[in-house]
């Protein structure tokens, strides 16, 4: 996870399934801590896969964001886009088309 | 709030309210059909409602999502068939449609204005529903397939219906398939999305929704259990599906496409019935026909794609088409200009050419007499100048062709450019028809009346800025027609009429305008009773009235000052800010007309115009100044020739007035009106010089000789206008000069007209219209601005200020004149007057005032000569007209003839004219009564008895005048 003055990025390096993400949902909670109004970039563009309560986990971190007043956004991989997509979550949340590095 | 979250939130209340005003008439339709409710009406208002609902839900806005959120369980029941649709029910939830207006107005503080009341009176359907679920437990087949369609438009909002056909025109089967992510997903370790690209294999998966509303934040959401649904096309047979994806088959609905397959029917019955009505307006040259029609086709191609555009930006291309449409104005005028410019070059060039030649002919002639060398030379230079000549012409000529094709292509392609602009700002009626079924529900339940309102035409498209300025009139005259013209249901009973009123809301193209028509089988309109309130106003008098139409008679409910509440309530129809209504629909640019036949109903009909950014104007001068009225205020033009001012523009209480057609038509002179010094053009010098006349009879003076100290400190004369002169009279008589017509644009003001006088009358054009600064905003001469296709602004006048602003009286005018008439005669009357008395004519006694006779002339008859028919006498150096008085009075011609006669000459007419007399009897001052009833004619004042003899008592101006109109002035 990286912070700079203008925004909170947190960056998820690996697929959001299975046990994985009970272990960033700690974190999240950890960091969210930190989020006091700065805008928070949650950077999926190296995730390819992603399962149910990695998409809830998403919409919770959404929802914790809204809570305290900050911007939130998603820098999804092309495949995550899709999926997003179909799932209607660009309607209710900034989603961004990016590529990992 | 951050700027990308306001955004999306703006954009959620715009649709939001677009749902809402959806659901109104939906749920109006619900109430009509009762219990033949169509499942996808009623789908469409779960979808809207839904849709609130998950919208604010997301943003945290909770007294959106509360409200929301009870009206779908109120919906539910119905759907579930535990409730039926009463108007109580309606009133509740369209109460809730209001509540959720109200907050979507004030998001922002939306959570502090109370939803208390509307879900309280929601909440007692809601307890029905559980009564109903324990009587009925089962439900039939049918319900639970409404339900799963239900289900799918609530879950799904965003499916379109074009799909659903597409899905079944293919042959395929449409499914809606519930997963549990823990069952269906987590525990079998699948990822929704490997999940659902197995899927595609066999079919399409077209939409996913799921409801994370238990998420609220981090702690425990990836714990949390999610209800995917999931709408499923494939060609997979119900039986398969279920092996095909995976899932049970209790989270399998087959979706009945019942009636989607009955609306693909539908639809190709529709497409046909709109082709051949494509085929109709081909044909048609009616336009009212071609509406019509236009409505079906257009109801047919709603599934076009739509753009939200901002109408900030709207408004910015309809001004640069604006300024594209004058500078093409200012193009082909310049370029006509040069083109006209160049013809005059060419056949300058052609005449010079012409002489040229004909010059050096002659050298040639005279050269061949003399030397050789001079014939070379001279041979020399004419081919030179020849081919100058001709490169020049041809020169000329190359500049144009081309030129024209790429003028008429500007042209048209800014003239179609404009058209789309103004066709993007145009919006459907409905937009403002769609509140009127509320209102005439609630108002007719309030009044205890029952009334059927039909909706006609609302595909008919109107300016944006028009249909929003609709609103209000449009209520006014419907609450009009609901309240005082349907009658009471008794009233109904007893004149034979069904107990449900009729409403009828119309709009149609017709002349290139809209027209909107409210219609009711009410009453109509009382003209008794109108008639006597229009006394009792003082409005009109008995006279007046007997001569109003019954049309006339109607329309006077919409005069101001005559529909105040009190007045009206007691009349039987209509009234209550009528006055406002028509105001308001003037000031649109459009009319309104009211027709009524007693017992039967009244038909109230308002015509528009499509739009308020272009109009038809009239443009026209006054002081050397263009101007532009629009065309929908004129009546007519009137060009009064200089002869003919005396007899057609009289002066009345300081007020000019003209006669047309017999009556009497106030004047407003432009220039006067706008505060400009009044001047005109010297038809000899062609300078513009002051007018100084107070009245159009009067004569106007030469420049040259004006002394400069004669001119008022108060008349500033403008620059480049020479000063006229005062000095009235003495030279030459231009009056009848052709360029001394007057020029009068007769306005429509109110009921009445006033005709305006301009200096000249130019083309009609079409103009942009261009709002006034903030500077000339408070002016009421002024209705905005354009610019012509000069590239000079024209000021566009606003007729009825100018009217307004002039204090122009309309009905008076006539009882005036007739006031003016007696009130000359009874002070005449009341005068000890001094009287010449002469015989003219066979034994005729007549008098004349003697204050109006200059002398009396005894001259031999033998003087007097007559040419073409009239008699002259060499008076003075100059030659005198005689008239008889035989010729114009009812009196007998004189049989004997004698070798003098006297002739009267009259003061104040230049000795330009005299009447004969047999005989000059006496002078006499008498106080005696001139009867006016006895003898009549145009020039008899009246009748006295005077040394015992009848006596007709002449007024020589006018004889003079009958005789010689346009010799004679005031």
């Amino acid at each position: 996870m990286m912070k700079n003055e203008n925004e909170f990025r947190i960056t998820v390096e690996k697929d959001m399934v299975g046990k994985i993400v009970f272990d960033l949902e700690k974190q999240f909670l950890e960091e969210a801590r930190s989020i006091i109004g700065q805008p928070v970039v949650l950077d999926l563009s190296a995730v390819k896969l992603i399962d149910s309560p990695g998409v809830a986990l998403c919409v919770g971190l959404f929802k914790e964001c809204k809570t305290k007043g900050s911007a939130f956004s998603i820098d999804a991989s092309p495949d995550l886009y899709r999926f997003f997509k179909l799932f209607k979550l660009t309607k209710v949340i900034e989603i961004r088309e990016r590529a990992a590095v | 709030m951050n700027m990308q979250d306001q955004e999306m939130l703006n954009e959620l209340i715009v649709e939001s309210r677009e749902h809402l005003s959806a659901i109104e008439p939906d749920l109006l339709e619900l109430e009509q059909k009762g219990d033949a409710i169509s499942g996808e009406l009623i789908n469409r208002v779960f979808r809207a409602v839904h849709s609130i609902k998950g919208g604010f839900g997301f943003f945290g806005i909770e007294h959106i999502t509360k409200l929301s959120h009870a009206m779908e369980n109120v919906m539910a029941k119905i759907r579930d068939k535990n409730l039926a649709i009463t108007p109580e029910v309606t009133d509740a939830l369209l109460k809730g449609v209001d509540k959720l207006r109200t907050l979507l107005d004030d998001v922002a503080n939306a959570e502090s204005i109370p939803i208390e009341a509307e879900i309280a009176g929601l909440n007692p359907f809601l307890d029905q529903q559980v009564q109903a679920k324990t009587k009925t437990k089962d439900f039939d087949k049918k319900t639970s397939e409404n339900n799963i369609e239900t289900s799918i438009h609530q879950k799904h909002p965003d499916i379109q219906e074009t799909q659903m056909i597409e899905t079944v025109k293919n042959g395929k089967h449409l499914y809606q398939i519930t997963l549990n992510s823990r069952t269906d997903l987590s525990n079998k370790d699948v990822a929704p999305s490997v999940l659902l690209e197995t899927w595609e294999k066999f079919g399409e998966v077209m939409d996913v929704s799921f409801d994370f509303d238990n998420i609220s934040g981090i702690l425990g959401s990836s714990n949390k259990e999610i209800m995917y649904s999931v709408v499923y096309s494939t060609v997979l047979e119900p039986d398969l599906v279920s092996a095909g994806t995976g899932i049970p088959e209790e989270q399998i609905f087959t979706i009945d496409l019942t009636e989607t397959r009955d609306k693909i029917k539908s639809e190709a019955a529709a497409k046909q019935t709109a082709q051949s009505a494509a085929q109709k307006i081909s044909s048609s040259q009616e336009q009212g026909t071609s509406t019509a029609a236009k409505t079906q086709i257009k109801a047919d191609n709603k599934i076009e794609d739509a753009l939200r555009v901002k109408v900030g930006l709207l408004n910015n291309l309809m001004n640069l088409a604006g300024e594209l449409v004058l500078s093409r104005n200012q193009l082909m005028q310049s370029v006509n200009r040069k083109l006209s410019e160049a013809v005059e070059t060419e056949s300058l060039l052609k005449n010079v050419t012409q002489q040229f030649m004909q010059s050096t002919r002659n050298m040639q002639e005279a050269s061949r007499q003399g030397h050789e060398i001079v014939n070379q030379t001279a041979d020399k230079e004419i081919a030179r100048l020849k081919e100058t000549v001709a490169q020049s012409l041809s020169m000329r000529l190359m500049d144009v062709p081309g030129l024209n094709s790429i003028m008429q292509n500007i042209d048209m392609v800014t003239s179609l450019l404009q058209e789309s602009i103004m066709q993007t700002r145009l919006q459907p009626i409905s937009v403002v028809f769609a509140k009127f079924p509320r209102l005439v529900r609630d108002l007719a339940k309030k009044l205890g009346k029952e009334i059927n309102l039909t909706l006609v035409g609302q595909d008919v498209e109107l300016d944006k800025s028009i249909v929003e300025q609709l609103s209000d009139p449009l209520t006014h005259l419907i609450r009009n027609s609901v309240d005082h013209g349907v009658e009471s249901q008794e009233d109904r009973k007893k004149a034979g009429k069904p107990v449900q009123g009729e409403v009828v809301l119309r709009a149609f193209h017709e002349g290139g305008k809209v027209h909107i028509q409210i219609e009711d089988d009410g009453a109509g309109v009382n003209r008794n009773r109108v008639k006597e309130k229009a006394i009792e106003k003082g409005l009109f008098t008995v006279d007046d009235l007997a001569k109003m139409t019954d049309r006339e008679i109607d329309n006077i409910i919409m005069l101001p000052g005559f529909s105040t509440a009190a007045v009206v309530s007691d009349v039987s129809g209509r009234g209550v800010g009528m006055d406002v209504v028509k105001t308001n629909i003037e000031r649109l640019g459009g009319t309104v007309d009211i027709e009524s036949e007693p017992g039967k109903g009244t038909i109230i009909t308002m015509k528009l115009p499509l739009t308020l950014a272009i109009i038809s104007s009239l443009i026209v001068s006054a002081g050397g100044r263009r101007f532009a009225i629009p065309q929908v205020g004129i009546d007519e033009l009137v060009r009064i020739r200089a002869k003919d001012v005396t007899k057609r523009i009289d002066r009345l209480k300081n007020c000019e007035v003209m006669r047309l057609r017999g009556k009497l038509l106030p004047l407003v002179r432009l220039e006067i009106a706008l505060d400009m010094v009044p001047t005109f053009i010297h038809p000899e010098s062609n300078i513009r010089m002051v007018d100084k006349r107070k009245r159009w009879s009067d004569r106007r003076g030469l420049a040259e000789d004006k002394p400069q100290e004669s001119q008022s400190n108060e008349q500033k004369i403008p620059a480049g206008v020479i000063p006229g002169d005062d000095r009235r009279g003495k030279g030459p008589d231009r009056r009848g000069n052709v360029s001394n017509a007057v020029k009068i644009v007769v306005l429509k003001y109110q009921d009445q007209h006033y005709g305006l006088v301009v200096e000249e009358v130019y083309d009609s054009e079409e103009i942009v219209v261009k709002p006034l600064s903030g500077y000339l905003k408070s002016s009421q001469c002024y209705a905005g601005s354009t610019i012509m296709g000069d590239g000079s602004v024209a000021m566009i006048l606003d007729t009825n200020g100018l009217a307004q602003l002039s204090n122009l009286k309309f009905n008076d005018l006539e009882k005036d004149i007739e006031t003016e008439k007696e009130k000359f005669l009874k002070d005449s009357n009341k005068k000890l007057r001094e009287l010449l008395l002469f015989e003219a004519g066979e034994n005729g006694n007549f008098g004349v005032d003697l204050s109006m006779v200059a002398r009396v002339e005894k001259v031999e008859t033998s003087r007097i000569v007559n040419i073409g028919g009239k008699d002259f006498l060499k008076y003075e150096d100059r030659s005198m007209r005689l008239l008889k008085l035989s010729d114009y009075l009812p009196v007998s011609a004189a049989t004997e003839t004698s070798n003098y006669t006297f002739v009267i000459v009259p003061k104040g007419s230049n000795h330009i004219m005299g009447i004969i007399a047999n005989q000059v009897k006496d002078v006499v001052k008498t106080d005696a009564l001139l009867d006016t009833s006895n003898i009549r004619g145009n020039g008899i004042l009246g009748s006295a008895m005077i040394n015992s003899a009848l006596t007709l008592v002449v007024d020589m101006k006018t004889v003079f005048k009958s005789a010689e109109p346009e010799m004679f002035s005031d």
